[in-house]
């Protein structure tokens, strides 16, 4: 699914979760965001990632993160969450 | 601009201006290290707060100049007076940084000229001295010395709601030393269907290579403190990394393999040295308290319905004559009373950090024009409502600049006629009745009144045959197209100067006048009042209208006996005790049809600068807590009233103008 958001931060957090909760609600066993639109996040919705991440963990399913910019992946690696949310980039 | 902006507007602003003064006050009466450490802390504390918002310009520039004045600390470099030039260009250089920075525009071509050309010249000055200069750059590029820190930040559920971003810190923090690792905890983070987006869950443990005190960490956390939870310890396992602040030891070095007494002597050290003296900074940060202003505007509205619901119980005290509610109510009033000064007191500031800021005009404008100047404020602490203070500022500078531009005369004039060659131009404050004052004097060439009146009267501001008072000759220069430049120049307008002035302080509903002797000087003076929203004031009644004056404007009361009455063409005089002072009859003003209680009428004399009148006047009530209400369009037109209140006993009672109706008394005397 193409996150088609070019900010990631507080200021869209709600509705992001509202997004989420929908990703979640289909029945695949895997969900892959694709962040390749997302030019620049913040630690809110890193954590909103890092929640998303743990729910489907509970329900033994998995989530993929792909196609990060640059900035994301900075922003990821500068908070350390980097191995964890792991970005694939094609 | 969104809040931390603003306080971050704030705070650059107000370390700049007190760099600003230092160097002044440097340049007036030589460097001392006093001077040295504000100018040297602007600097620091601009570079820790543009860190947060990862402002690269601000914290490259304000690096550089902080290393400089670092220098100039350790006496490697003299404060002299090409250096206080230099670092009051880099002041308006990081000023125009900080603009740029919170209009979130680019730098643009001319100003990034300027940062090179400036940081080129510190670098000279830091070239001289290379001695010890390599240990004051450690912020960018950590040296081997640095310490290992183990630092657990914890964020609060509040956190994000501040509206700093976490990841800023710590791209702040990376450019203070080396982030080893970072191990975010998110176990506390809930599943998305319990989630609170708007909740911060996370903490983190970081791993930290720096060269700097705990404090100096501390405090890249100091605009979140409340937000996270912050534990600081130095790394026990320190293995072949030692510790050494050339700031705080000397010859002192430790190299040993039991950490414990590696730990104590440096750390006992650096404790001593630093740490007690910003626990002092941050102990009289902590006392003032940002506050936005429309915080306290809504505080103030409520106490004013505060004091108008104790009024209606005032009045149902007077209708039942019930004792013990009157004692509650008058207790209630008086506690009323004190919070509302208070309240009005949070938004007082001394005028003395607005004035300060003129100095710099004065300087640089006396460098200008090539003329001496000693400037002196007077009457700095004077208090006056912050608003006031902020739109005052503008008039009076642009009045300085006028004083020294056509008011003192250069050097070489001046010693011809006999005067010292320095020119004074004093700006004071002080309060009088129920106001405050301003006044700019200069001992320059004055203005000359035949000269103002020609010129007005060639402008068609006043007709030749208009017969005036000296005073009101010189009210003329405040008329709109009148301007005395001879040479228009670029320091004072072209003209558009003094009415724009006066219609400034007229808006704050103050006023401007002009005196002036030629040869000897000219002074402003600008009155203002104290307060706009609640005022103690003077119930008295007219007819069937109720009307309040500011009770600080009341000079006395007398009862209005034969003897007062003196028989001139309209009768608008009266005789006070031999003095013979201008009487309003309010009751004709504003044609009220009967008079109430008519046996017996008052005096009421109001005072207000240096004019006094009386108003006549029936019934007096006395002192009485006003809230200023606003009159409708309706009213705009009508003369003398300034707004109105309610009493009690939902009747209205009008607020009169005094000074309005000075004005009116005076233009009917004139007719």
């Amino acid at each position: 699914m193409k996150l088609e958001f070019d900010l990631l931060s507080i200021d869209n957090i709600d509705a992001l979760k509202v997004k989420f909760l929908e990703y979640i609600s289909e029945e695949n066993s895997t969900i892959t965001l694709d962040l390749s639109e997302v030019n620049k996040i913040d630690l809110c919705a890193i954590q909103l990632l890092l929640s998303l991440q743990k729910t489907l963990d509970m329900q033994n399913r998995e989530l993929f993160i792909e196609n990060c910019t640059q900035s994301v992946q900075d922003a990821l690696y500068l908070c350390g969450c980097e191995t964890l949310l792991g970005c694939n980039n094609e | 601009m969104n809040d931390e902006l603003a306080y971050f507007n704030e705070d650059a602003s107000e370390q700049l201006q007190m760099m600003e003064s230092a160097l002044l006050d440097a340049m007036d009466q030589g460097a001392n290290s006093e001077y040295i450490g504000t100018i040297f802390r602007a600097m620091h504390t601009i570079k820790g707060i543009a860190g947060m918002f990862s402002f690269d310009e601000i914290i490259s520039f304000t690096h550089i100049a902080e290393n400089l004045m670092d220098a100039v600390r350790n006496g490697e470099i003299e404060l002299d007076e090409d250096l206080l030039i230099l670092l009051l260009q880099c002041k308006d250089h990081v000023a125009h940084l900080v603009n740029f920075a919170v209009a979130s525009e680019e730098v643009p071509s001319d100003v990034l000229e300027k940062d090179a050309q400036l940081k080129k010249v510190i670098g000279e000055y830091l070239q001289i001295p290379q001695t010890q200069s390599s240990s004051t750059s450690s912020l960018l590029e950590p040296t081997q010395k640095s310490t290992i820190w183990n630092i657990e930040i914890i964020l609060k559920e509040s956190f994000f709601q501040t509206g700093m971003d976490m990841l800023s810190i710590l791209s702040f923090m990376k450019k203070m030393g080396t982030i080893e690792s970072i191990t975010p905890h998110v176990d506390n983070i809930p599943a998305l269907a319990e989630i609170n987006p708007l909740y911060a869950y996370l903490s983190f443990s970081i791993v930290f290579l720096a060269h700097v005190a705990q404090s100096e960490i501390e405090e890249v956390f100091e605009f979140v403190e409340d937000d996270v939870e912050l534990q600081i310890s130095k790394d026990e396992e320190e293995d072949g990394v030692f510790f050494v602040d050339d700031d705080e030891i000397e010859g002192v070095v430790f190299v040993d393999e039991n950490p414990v007494l590696k730990e104590q002597p440096s750390e006992g050290v650096e404790k001593k040295g630093t740490v007690p003296q910003k626990r002092s900074q941050q102990k009289t940060l902590s006392q003032s308290l940002r506050v936005d202003s429309s915080k306290i505007d809504l505080l103030i509205d409520t106490i004013s319905e505060m004091v108008i619901t104790n009024a209606k119980i005032a009045a149902y005290v007077d209708q039942y004559n019930d004792a013990e509610l009157e004692e509650v109510s008058m207790q209630f009033e008086s506690l009323l009373d004190e919070l509302r000064n208070n309240v009005m007191n949070i938004r007082m500031v001394p005028v003395g950090d607005s004035f300060e800021k003129l100095r710099r005009v004065v300087s640089d404008v006396a460098h200008k024009l090539e003329k001496k100047i000693n400037f002196t404020i007077i009457g700095g602490d004077t208090e006056l409502d912050k608003t006031v203070v902020e739109k005052i500022a503008d008039p009076l500078l642009h009045m300085l600049r006028n004083a020294i531009d056509h008011g003192i005369e250069i050097p070489k004039v001046r010693k011809e006629i006999g005067k010292p060659e320095m020119g004074q131009v004093t700006l004071k404050a002080y309060p009088d009745s129920g106001s405050i004052v301003i006044e700019i004097e200069d001992d320059g060439k004055g203005l000359s009144k035949d000269f103002i009146l020609e010129k007005a009267i060639s402008k068609g501001i006043v007709n030749a045959s208009a017969e005036l008072s000296d005073n009101e000759v010189f009210q003329l220069i405040f008329e709109p197209g009148f301007s005395t430049a001879e040479v228009i120049s670029d320091i004072s307008g072209r003209g558009v100067g003094m009415d724009v002035v006066r219609k400034n302080i007229e808006a704050l509903k103050g006023d401007v006048e002009l005196f002036s002797e030629v040869g000897v000087g000219s002074r402003f003076t600008i009155r203002l009042p104290l307060t706009l929203a609640i005022i103690d004031g003077f119930l008295f009644q007219v007819g069937k209208t109720k009307y309040i004056i500011p009770l600080d404007m009341v000079s006395e009361v007398v009862e209005y006996e034969i003897h007062h009455r003196i028989s001139v063409l309209d009768g608008n005089l009266f005789d006070l005790r031999g003095t013979l002072l201008p009487l309003l009859n309010v009751r004709e003003f504003y044609k009220e049809s009967e008079c109430y209680q008519c046996e017996r009428q008052n005096i009421i004399i109001v005072q207000y600068g240096r004019n006094k009148m009386g108003l006549l006047v029936d019934e007096l009530y006395g002192e009485y807590q006003t809230v200023i209400k606003p009159l409708g369009e309706l009213f705009s037109y009508a003369p003398g009233l300034y707004g109105a209140s309610i009493l009690g006993s939902g009747e209205i009672a009008l607020i009169f103008d005094i000074p309005s109706l000075f004005e009116i008394l005076n233009t009917n005397k004139g007719e």
